[in-house]
């Protein structure tokens, strides 16, 4: 389980504590549709084969010839993750169904994807 | 210009653009969506007619209101992609200067299919030139309407406002800090003393072989 550390308001930066360690929040907005976008900075990059760890994900789209790999991956009724491999930075936005517990899903998730494997 | 512009349309491409079960498109940090060219082609078209039916100041009025649209497109689409992840994976890689910023989103634009745009002259902070070979306003509108008199001005008012908007980003205000892309920035990018402003020399729609489009600072016009 994770624990918000600090009440995050809509321009602000704050962090969310995780057993993987504490991520900031740098993006908390919403968008037209209704979803939330949480953009934050994780304790470490991602690798793709962190990705598999996250439960009811589909299969990844990566831009493997990008000059950096850039990848998108969508939990179907959660939320669309997008960043680039090798970047700590990672967008999370989150559907509308979700937006309420927005952040507690953007802390499990990425507890999630920084697990050891 | 270091800019690969095929590496980019193949790498948005690549991307798989498809709408979610809402219809919208989450890509670049933006939605997108698929949209019927002719749909918006349509609504604009006899708008602009209705208002050139009845008057030069409404016809005026018209291509202002339909050039604030490419405006705000630019704005917002162009400034988000400018802003993206997908920006920074793609395109940052080459970019050495500001100028293969406006490289940069010319290609990605290519990738939209609003027609091929192509960059045929830019002097950093003065003006941009922009070439487009079958823009969809135009193709539209030579399928649907008989071919314009030059002086009716022409029809591609989202490219020409989109024009003004990559200059406005880049060399006017400043994308490349990472501006929050809010209402009073567009503000100042788009309403105050010094921006760019865009206008269509040529139009297909007139006869010309390709649609070409110049912004430049609107006081020294």
């Amino acid at each position: 389980m994770t624990r918000m550390a600090g009440a995050p308001d809509m321009h602000g930066t704050t962090t969310l504590a995780t057993p993987a360690g504490d991520i900031a929040i740098l993006v908390l907005r919403d968008c037209f549709g209704g979803d939330r976008v949480v953009e934050v900075e994780l304790p470490e990059p991602l690798a793709e084969e962190d990705l598999a760890r996250l439960p009811g994900a589909g299969k990844p789209t990566v831009l493997r010839s990008a000059p950096r790999p850039f990848f998108r991956l969508e939990v179907p009724g959660a939320f669309l993750l997008s960043g680039v491999f090798g970047d700590r930075r990672v967008r999370f936005t989150v559907r509308l169904a979700r937006r309420d517990d927005a952040l507690q899903l953007v802390a499990d998730a990425a507890a999630r994807l920084l697990e050891a494997p | 210009m270091p800019i690969d512009q095929d590496a980019i349309v193949s790498a948005v491409a690549g991307l798989d653009l498809r709408g979610n079960e809402e219809g919208l498109i989450p890509a670049f940090g933006l939605y997108l969506t698929r949209h019927y060219a002719d749909y918006y082609n349509r609504a604009s078209f006899e708008y602009l007619h209705a208002a050139e039916n009845r008057g030069a100041a409404q016809a005026r009025d018209a291509r202002r209101a339909l050039t604030e649209a490419g405006h705000i497109c630019a704005f917002n689409t162009f400034g988000g992609i400018m802003l993206s992840q997908e920006w920074d994976a793609v395109v940052m890689p080459m970019i050495q200067t500001r100028e293969d910023w406006v490289a940069g989103i010319v290609a990605v634009i290519n990738a939209f299919g609003w027609g091929r745009w192509s960059l045929a002259g830019l002097r950093p902070n003065r003006d941009f030139e922009l070439i487009v070979d079958h823009s969809y306003e135009s193709e539209g509108y030579l399928r649907d309407y008989p071919r314009r008199d030059p002086e009716q001005g022409g029809v591609c008012f989202l490219a020409t406002g989109g024009v003004a908007g990559i200059m406005n980003l880049l060399y006017h205000g400043d994308i490349t800090q990472r501006p929050s892309l809010n209402e009073s920035y567009y503000t100042r990018l788009f309403q105050g003393t010094g921006r760019f402003v865009g206008e269509e020399l040529e139009c297909r729609t007139h006869g010309a072989p390709r649609c070409r489009f110049v912004a430049r600072r609107s006081e020294i016009r």
